[in-house]
This record gives structure tokens, C-alpha cells and sequence, in this order.
């Protein structure tokens, strides 16, 4: 089936989710028409600073195409890295598909070392699992390997490499794998966003994330973007958005949302029992797995969106300075005769740093940053943007908030 | 009585022939004329007459101002009591000479003898006399004299520039003594603001009493250890004041605080090698020591049958009968018993000593120029690498930690110990900058004078 994007719009127009995905005008022609051919209508999944796989019908089968690969990588403005990933990307692109389908994912290695994937969560045929050496040989550099199965379940699951995967993983390999259902008994989404949570050791002024490192690690993503790179949730007032969470790195994060609750929906062992759900404001997503929050975004405004552990916003920082608060470096002979140019910081807090603007190391991020209409934002990392308006022409960012008077804080002593 | 005037006129005619003057001032002039064009320096050494005070005048103005290795090196040459007191032999060898052409004086003899009994007139007897001997040896003793003045004059020029490379490494190293001594107390410096710093934070309750007095004691430390570098500095100071023989009152001059710059090339060591064996006046010394040796030994074996002594003279006697006879006498010593054996075999010990001496003395020098080459070449190397690699590595890695300080990625302690790293590098390379001009003034000595092609003019 082949559809012009005329086409594409007037079949849009026969449902809200589909029409909502036409005004966006960003989504690639490919994947609108794979969309337009689903038996069931559903959202498509927005993967922010990232895409969804186009796929191809060969046989009644879906077929996906997966390259194994280097990857450059910008982290956010002023940053970029080495990494691995998959289709020139980390994460790699969303896979998507319906409960049901018969998927066929071709995996081409072109990493310099062995590799295999391995679909978190997916019920599959056991030599369909992805464990190097366990279910499969490893698949070597130049090798095409298919993987072959039914779609069972729907929900959100991942794909990541089951070889070498340590060092794999820390590169950026992984990606969202999203069944969506046949017929969801659930109140369809308006909004569906996907945010793979990740963390990296880029020592500042290098270039190559460090898969050595446990524990210490610098540099915390929302689809392998730190903020000011994060690309922001622009969303209509009204809207029941959906957010998908997937966590492969070393931590945990509790994702906070601002303004609004949400209900814990699902895990990556599908949906949770509508009785069993909760509400939340942070949802804590362990290591290794997957949950689905929703909400209807019904408080219009700028909302923040990020990981509750305080360090996880920060950009690159050393965790063993000495602490400098409270610290009267005027009290230090010769400094700045020693070190020309030297600026005392970090006594009145370390705010004062962001708004410096001084020369960093190569390729670093700056510990915070951000500026917004009130001053500098400070922050980095996993945090981004909810943008709920009333009105809305498109998805494109839509500047800062326009408070109703009387609605902001003021300054009354 | 008649015979005494042709005597004297003899004497006479010999001494014209042989003029020798006491006045040591042309040998010490030409001495001066080596080591001048040895070293490209102008010296003009205190002379004892009008030019002294040129020389005084010349003293002066570069004690004024800051001084240069070449300054101080011309100061030690006009003003080191050592090298004066090593001038005076030039003296006492040009008196010699003039000695060894001096005829021995003659003998006069008389006698008066009485007669018991008459006639009672005295039997009254005169002689003169005159060593023969002597008169045949002069012209080879005069040789051996003026061997003896050469040898002396290479000696002192040796001394004088010996002295010149002592005091070209003592001012490198006082001269980089000053320049390290600036990184030594900046590097301290260093370590007691990090003290400072430590203190500021224990006050402000983010660091222990323990961390903040490890700190502290790591920078009163470091200032407390200036004071050696300083000491050393004073050493430095006193060798100069040594080398240039100065007086109490002289010693508050200055030098230039900086090291010159390396020169772009140095010659190379093979011709300096070949320079070294030709040009060296302590082996022109032993050279002129053998052949004083060799031309006592012919001398001695040649006059070995000799008598060892031979007087001629005149004698006149009058007697008492009142004629008076006249005539020629001749006395003579027979080699019987001493016929010059053992002082033959002893000059030609001496002769073989004094060869064996410069055949070592060869090696030696041809060996010194080798090693103080090799040695100026590497640090040569080390100095480079330092200056075009090593410091500009540290200014960098200084740079670095102050962009990364910027972004909260380093702290206030790291920057003070990237600087202190930096002095720490240039105190280093100074040293091998000075480690250079040492080894270059070792090389200056052992080939002989400058490193420039072949001095122009020669005594
Ligand atoms: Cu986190």
C-alpha cells in the first residue's frame, strides 16, 4: 500500500490520534504510511530527540532492519561522543508494532567487536533470546543475523545486546521495543512519549564514554540527551499523555513530574490491573525495567520533568571536591598573584558558577544551565519540559508561558 | 795588568751581543695578546705604569653595572690576586734570562809576600782571572733561559684561562641560582596558600583540624626550605667574589638575572678535539719543559769530558829583586773523580718524566674536550626538550586545570599544585640551561681558550 501524503491526511482525518500525528508535520512518510496500514488505530509512540523504525511487509511478516554500529553522538550543544548504537543513533530506534504480528528483525553487525540482541522482556521462542553463546553464536563483525517471532504481549520492552553487553551497553546500545495492543481495553492515549533513561562516564575534555566505571558516573540522559538538549513534551491542554520510561543504566531514577499526577499504568510485564494502579508525582524506575505513567495534562503552564536525585540533573561535576561553602578565600596569601585570572567560587553556593560564562574543558557540559524567562534554569542532565497550552498550531516549541496576571510569584519584601 | 782591559772588553762585546732586559713587560704583554684573542676579550692587566689606570678605569665600570659571564670574567682577569701573583713568575723567568746572560764575574787575586831576610823587598803578586768555561756556556744557558721564559709565559696563560672558564660556570650558576631561586619561592608559595586555603576551610568547618594542618605543614615547610636555596645562592655569590678577588668593598655588584639565551649550534668535537692538542698552552708548557730537558741533557753530555772548570787569567808578579814577570795563567779542575755520570742520568730521568707528563697531559686534554662535549651536547638536548616541550606542556596542563576549575571540575588546590608543578619545571630547566653553560666553560678550558675558530693572534 502506497499513500501519497494527500492521502495520508484525509485517512488521518477519520480519527483524533491519527490527526494529531498529521498537524505534528514531522513524522517520516514511511512510518505514516506503516501507521496508516495498522488494523487498529493507535498513538504513535514519540521518541523525543529520536524516531521510530520504519519496517516493510514481506509475507504477512513485518521486517525490521537493525545495524549494529559506531555512532557520533552530540549529547547536547557543545558536546559530542563516540558511542555505539543502532541505524547511526543511540538509543537506537523505537520498534514498533501490534500484539499479534509476526515480526522479523534483521541484525546487521558492524561494530568492530561480536554482538546479539536480546528482547527485554519480549516471550519468545528461547533461541530467539539474544544470549550470546547461550541461545545463539554471537553474531561477528559483518554477519547478518534474523530473529524471528510472534508478538504475544503488548507494552513497552526494550532491545539491548546480550554480548559483551557491559561494555555495550555503557556505549549506548539499546533501544524501546512497543507492542501496541490489538484492541486496548485502556482510554486511548492522546500522547504517547517514550524516554529511555541512561547514564554515561565521560570524563571531562574526553571523548569516548568509559564503560569501566560502576558507580561514578557524570553524565545522565533522557534518550541519550542531557539538558538544555532535551527536546521538550509540547502537549494540549486536555490531552491524556502517556510516558514510557525505560531504565538500563546502574541506578534507579524517580522521575518527578511537576503540576500534574500521574497513575502507574504499566511495567515491562504489561499493564498493571486497573484496581492495582497508584498515583505518583516521582516514579521510580529500577534498573532494568520499564513503567508507562499517564495523566491528563489539564494545568497549562511550563512543568518541569526530571530525575529526583539532585545529581542526575547536574552536567559533568566531580564528586570529591573539596567543599568550598561557607570558605573566605580572601584570606588566602598570593592567590591571585599565583593564578592569574583565578575567580574564588563555590563559597555562597554554586550557583554563582552557572552565571560565570568562563571557558570549560573541551567538550564538557556545564555543571548547570538553561536560561529561561526569569534567570538561569541551573539544571542538567534528566530534566526536561512539559508544555501544556491551550492552544496549540503545532508540536514546535512554543516559547516560554504566557502567565495569567497575578499567577507568578512575586517579590514582596 | 795590561791584559785586564782586552778582558773587560771581551766581557763587554759578549754582553752587547746577548742584550737581555729585566724589564718583564713585553713577555707579560704578549701573554696578554693570547689570551685576549684566546677568549675575543680585550685584557689589559695592570702593568705597573700609565695603562694602569686604563686598566683600573676598565675595573670599574664593569663592577657598575649588572655583570655578564663575560664581565665577570674580565674583572677576574684584571683583579684575581692568584693570576697576579702567577704574573709575577713571568718576571722572575725574565730575570733569570737576564742572569744566564751575565758573564760570571772575574777573579782577582793578589798577593804580597816578604823575605826574611834582605833585600827586603815584597814579591807583590796579581791576577785576574776568568772562568773560560762560562764564557763557552752562555749562549746555551741564555737559550735554555729563554726555553724557560716560554714555558713560564704558557703556564700563566694556561692559569689565565682556567680562571676565565671558573668563572664563566660560576656565573651561570650564580646567574641561575638567582632565576631558580624566584621558581623555588613561587613554588612555595604555592603550597602555603593551599595552607591558607586549608586554614580558611577548617574555619569554615568543611575540612578537619588533621587535613588542615597537613597542609599547613606542607606549606611552612616548603617556605622554611627557601632558606637552603637561598644559602646556596650566597655560595654561588662568594665563589664570584673569589674568582674576581674582591675586596670588601667591592662586593656589592650585581648581575644579570637572566642565563643567555643557548647559542643556535656548537662546533663540533672532532676539530675541537684536533684544537685542543694544537693550541693548549699547558701542553705547549710540557712541551717546552722537554725540550728545556733535552738541551740541558745535550749540554751535559757534550761538556761531560770537559774540565769543570777551565780559568784563564793573567798573572803578574813582581818580584823582589823589582822585575816584574807577566803572563797567562790556566787552572784547571780534571774530571777524575766526577766525570757527570749521575747528573746525566739524572736530566734524562727528568727528560722522560717530562715527556710521559705531556703524552698524559695529551690524553687528558683530548679526553676532557670529549667528555665536557658529549656532556654540553645532552644537556644541550634536556634544555631544549624542556624549554619546547616540557614548559609549554606545563602552561597548558595549567590552562587546562583553570578550564576545568571554571566548570567546578577542579579544585583550588589543583590549580595551586599545576603552578607549583610549572615552577617546579622551570626551576629544572634552568638547572640544565646552567648545566649547559658549565659544561661549555669546561669545554672552553679544555680546548684551550674560546669555542671560535682559531684565536687570530699568537704570542
Ligand atoms: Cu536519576
Amino acid at each position: 500500500m502506497k499513500m501519497t501524503r494527500r492521502d495520508l491526511l484525509s485517512a488521518a482525518a477519520l480519527s483524533g490520534a491519527a490527526g494529531a500525528l498529521a498537524w505534528m508535520g514531522r513524522t517520516p512518510p514511511a512510518r505514516a504510511a506503516a501507521l496508516a496500514g495498522e488494523p487498529a488505530p493507535h498513538v504513535p509512540v514519540e521518541t523525543l530527540n529520536g524516531t521510530s523504525l520504519p519496517w516493510t511487509w514481506e509475507d504477512g511478516v513485518k521486517v525490521f532492519r537493525l545495524t549494529a554500529e559506531p555512532v557520533e553522538h552530540e549529547f547536547a550543544p557543545g558536546m559530542k561522543a563516540h558511542c555505539w548504537g543502532y541505524n547511526g543513533r543511540t538509543p537506537g530506534p523505537t520498534l514498533e508494532a501490534v500484539e499479534g504480528d509476526r515480526v522479523r528483525i534483521l541484525v546487521t553487525n558492524r561494530l568492530p567487536e561480536p554482538t546479539t540482541i536480546h528482547w527485554h522482556g519480549l516471550l519468545v521462542p528461547n533461541g530467539m533470546d539474544g544470549v550470546g553463546g547461550l541461545t545463539q553464536p554471537h553474531i561477528a563483525p559483518g554477519e547478518t543475523y534474523a530473529y524471528e517471532f510472534t508478538l504475544r504481549q503488548h507494552g513497552t520492552f526494550m532491545y539491548h545486546p546480550h554480548s559483551d553487553e557491559m561494555v555495550q551497553m555503557a556505549l549506548g546500545m539499546m533501544g524501546f521495543f512497543i507492542v501496541h495492543p490489538q484492541a486496548s481495553p485502556e482510554p486511548p492515549a492522546d500522547r504517547d512519549f517514550a524516554f529511555f533513561l541512561m547514564e554515561w562516564a565521560v570524563e571531562p575534555g574526553t571523548f569516548t564514554p568509559n564503560p569501566n566505571v560502576m558507580t561514578d558516573f557524570n553524565l545522565f540522559t533522557l534518550n541519550s540527551r542531557a539538558y538544555p538538549g532535551t527536546a521538550p513534551m509540547v502537549v494540549r491542554k486536555g490531552q491524556r499523555v502517556r510516558i514510557r520510561l525505560a531504565n538500563l543504566s546502574m541506578d534507579s531514577h524517580p522521575l518527578h513530574i511537576h503540576g500534574h499526577n500521574y497513575w502507574v499504568t504499566a511495567t515491562d510485564a504489561g499493564p498493571i490491573p486497573p484496581g492495582a494502579r497508584w498515583p505518583e508525582t516521582s516514579v521510580s524506575v529500577p534498573v532494568g525495567t520499564t513503567r508507562t505513567v499517564e495523566f491528563t495534562a489539564d494545568n497549562p503552564g511550563d512543568w518541569a520533568f526530571h530525575c529526583h536525585k539532585a545529581h542526575h540533573t547536574m552536567n559533568a561535576m566531580r564528586h570529591d571536591l573539596p567543599n568550598l561553602i561557607g570558605v573566605d578565600q580572601g584570606a588566602v596569601r598570593n592567590l591571585q598573584r599565583l593564578l592569574p585570572g583565578y575567580m574564588p567560587m563555590g563559597k555562597d553556593g554554586m550557583a554563582e558558577m552557572a552565571e560565570m560564562g568562563m571557558p570549560g574543558p573541551a567538550n564538557t557540559l556545564p555543571m548547570m544551565a538553561g536560561e529561561g524567562p526569569f534567570g538561569p534554569i541551573q539544571m542538567g542532565g534528566m530534566f526536561t519540559l512539559l508544555k501544556v497550552r491551550e492552544n496549540l498550531e503545532s508540536y514546535a516549541d512554543p516559547g516560554w508561558y504566557a502567565h495569567p496576571p497575578g499567577t507568578v510569584a512575586r517579590k514582596v519584601g | 795588568m795590561r791584559a785586564m782591559p782586552l778582558l773587560a772588553g771581551a766581557a763587554l762585546a759578549f754582553l752587547l751581543a746577548g742584550c737581555a732586559s729585566v724589564d718583564p713587560a713585553p713577555a707579560r704583554r704578549a701573554v696578554e695578546a693570547d689570551v685576549s684573542a684566546r677568549l675575543d676579550r680585550p685584557i689589559a692587566w695592570e702593568q705597573g705604569g700609565p695603562d694602569d689606570r686604563r686598566a683600573d678605569a676598565a675595573f670599574s665600570r664593569l663592577l657598575a653595572g649588572p655583570l655578564t659571564a663575560d664581565a665577570a670574567v674580565e674583572v677576574a682577569l684584571l683583579h684575581n690576586p692568584g693570576l697576579r701573583a702567577a704574573f709575577e713568575e713571568i718576571g722572575v723567568s725574565q730575570a733569570d734570562l737576564v742572569q744566564a746572560g751575565l758573564l760570571r764575574n772575574p777573579v782577582f787575586f793578589a798577593s804580597a809576600r816578604f823575605p826574611d831576610r834582605p833585600p827586603l823587598a815584597g814579591d807583590i803578586e796579581l791576577a785576574v782571572t776568568q772562568d773560560f768555561l762560562d764564557l763557552l756556556m752562555k749562549p746555551l744557558q741564555k737559550r735554555m733561559a729563554s726555553l724557560e721564559l716560554a714555558e713560564t709565559k704558557a703556564r700563566v696563560g694556561h692559569e689565565a684561562l682556567q680562571l676565565a672558564a671558573d668563572v664563566r660556570a660560576a656565573s651561570a650558576r650564580y646567574q641561575a641560582r638567582l632565576q631558580q631561586l624566584r621558581r623555588v619561592r613561587l613554588a612555595a608559595e604555592t603550597l602555603e596558600a593551599a595552607g591558607d586555603l586549608a586554614a580558611a576551610q577548617e574555619k569554615a568547618g568543611t575540612l578537619s583540624e588533621l587535613d588542615a594542618a597537613l597542609r599547613a605543614a606542607a606549606g611552612q615547610q616548603a617556605a622554611a626550605e627557601t632558606a637552603e636555596a637561598e644559602i646556596d645562592a650566597a655560595r654561588d655569590r662568594e665563589a664570584l667574589n673569589r674568582l674576581m678577588g674582591l675586596e670588601p668593598e667591592r662586593t656589592g655588584w650585581t648581575m644579570a638575572e637572566t642565563l643567555p639565551p643557548l647559542p643556535p649550534t656548537d662546533p663540533p668535537v672532532t676539530a675541537l678535539e684536533a684544537r685542543a692538542l694544537r693550541e693548549r698552552l699547558d701542553l705547549e708548557a710540557a712541551g717546552l719543559r722537554v725540550a728545556l730537558l733535552e738541551k740541558a741533557l745535550s749540554l751535559k753530555k757534550g761538556t761531560a769530558l770537559l774540565p769543570a772548570g777551565v780559568n784563564v787569567g793573567v798573572d803578574s808578579e813582581r818580584n823582589p829583586d823589582g822585575s816584574r814577570v807577566t803572563g797567562p795563567t790556566l787552572e784547571l779542575q780534571l774530571p777524575l773523580f766526577d766525570q757527570g755520570q749521575a747528573s746525566v742520568a739524572r736530566l734524562e730521568a727528568l727528560l722522560r718524566q717530562a715527556e710521559d707528563r705531556r703524552e698524559r697531559l695529551r690524553v687528558d686534554a683530548a679526553s676532557a674536550v670529549r667528555e665536557a662535549w658529549t656532556a654540553m651536547r645532552a644537556k644541550r638536548r634536556l634544555a631544549e626538550t624542556y624549554r619546547r616541550t616540557l614548559l609549554p606542556q606545563r602552561e597548558k596542563i595549567l590552562r587546562l586545570s583553570q578550564a576545568q576549575y571554571n566548570y567546578m571540575l577542579k579544585s583550588p588546590y589543583d590549580l595551586l599544585e599545576a603552578r607549583r608543578a610549572e615552577a617546579e619545571t622551570e626551576r629544572r630547566a634552568l638547572e640544565l640551561e646552567r648545566d649547559y653553560w658549565i659544561e661549555r666553560a669546561r669545554l672552553q678550558a679544555a680546548v684551550g681558550g674560546g669555542l671560535n675558530p682559531t684565536p687570530k693572534a699568537r704570542s
